[in-house]
């Protein structure tokens, strides 16, 4: 008895240290468009606060941001840097490649939104107080330079954010009466 | 376009977007959340200053008194008053809230001093709560029973004179 207690104690330690935890990866990505320091670092605050990655840095003089996570969190960083780091004038993406589904997690999606008629950045800081006061979305960050907010959260407070967005973003002086949803 | 749909399968949490006409100001727009945050018991309201836009998020009773309170308060100045005294709204039955809410437009307190002045009167008197003046309409916007509400018309009719 006392035998078979130790053989399944040693194969049920066995598992778990057989369980190899999702280790971390080092990543390097090269900035192509993005020049300015300030622009450099929204990208950086970006892959921190949505990505959920605390190592990351960004070297200036190399045009470089390094970052070490998760191979779940580096295919996020991956998908925000390469949405950000894009010419000035270049359309937004296809809109089916601003969402982006957390991995493991059935209910919870990064998103990104381009406002095409507010002008950065006071306004852009507006809409995202917006979003934080009404939907309750903590992990919300802009990207001034392409007038791109991201954000991390449920389906359900994407669908209300992919609402909300538009009715914001007009021009002043041409909305009139009001919207439900 | 108009109309309220709820949000997901629930009545308690729908969102608005309402577009300011005549509100200008960002100063004013604040004052107009400021007052439905205290009148409406809304936490989740903000204003865009861009657009003129107010948003909300709420439950079906605190949307139409939204829906009322910026139909009242969005009006150029010289529309609000003086010619109505004042207009009422009655809440739906909750026996946590007051069910009165009343905006009074005085026809002779021009200034937002005297008008600050007649609110404290009004507020210590009938110990009502809920208690907000609006200055871009020179308006005074309460919240509570009917016999507070009545003795708040009371004392304002007894200090509106020439």
């Amino acid at each position: 008895m006392r035998v078979q207690a130790l053989v399944l104690a040693t194969l049920i330690a066995g598992s778990a240290f057989g369980q190899s935890p999702d280790q971390n990866i080092n990543r390097v990505f090269h900035f192509t468009h993005t020049q300015a320091p300030q622009s450099r670092q929204e990208i950086l605050n970006m892959i921190r606060a949505i990505a959920e990655i605390q190592n990351a840095t960004v070297d200036n003089s190399a045009g470089i941001l390094a970052v070490s996570g998760t191979s779940g969190q580096i295919a996020m960083a991956e998908w925000l840097f390469y949405n950000m780091d894009r010419p000035a004038n270049a359309a937004p993406p296809d809109p089916g490649a601003l969402q982006f589904t957390v991995a493991g997690a059935s209910n919870e999606v990064a998103r990104i939104f381009y406002l095409t008629n507010t002008p950065p950045p006071q306004a852009v800081q507006e809409a995202i107080n917006a979003i934080r006061a009404v939907i309750e979305i903590q992990r919300v960050v802009a990207y001034n330079a392409s007038k791109a907010i991201a954000m991390r959260g449920t389906v359900e407070q994407m669908a209300a954010v992919q609402w909300l967005t538009p009715l914001m973003d007009k021009p002043a002086g041409q909305p009139t009466g009001t919207n439900s949803r | 376009m108009k109309g309220i749909a709820p949000r997901s399968g629930t009545t308690n949490n729908i969102m608005r977007v309402f577009y300011l006409r005549h509100t200008e100001t960002p100063q004013a727009m604040q004052e107009m959340v400021n007052l439905i945050r205290s009148l409406g018991e809304v936490q989740r309201v903000v204003v865009v200053n861009g657009p003129k836009a107010l948003i909300l998020r709420g439950s079906a009773d605190q949307s139409a008194l939204v829906d009322w309170l910026v139909q009242q308060l969005d009006k150029p100045p010289a529309a609000a008053s003086p010619n109505t005294t004042a207009v009422a709204y009655q809440m739906a039955a909750d026996p946590y809230s007051p069910p009165v809410v009343r905006l009074f437009y005085p026809s002779h307190i021009d200034s937002p001093q005297t008008l600050q002045e007649v609110f404290n009167m009004v507020r210590a008197a009938t110990k009502i709560q809920r208690s907000v003046s609006y200055t871009p309409t020179n308006a005074l916007a309460l919240r509570g029973t009917g016999d507070q509400i009545a003795r708040a018309e009371q004392i304002l009719q007894e200090r509106d004179k020439p």
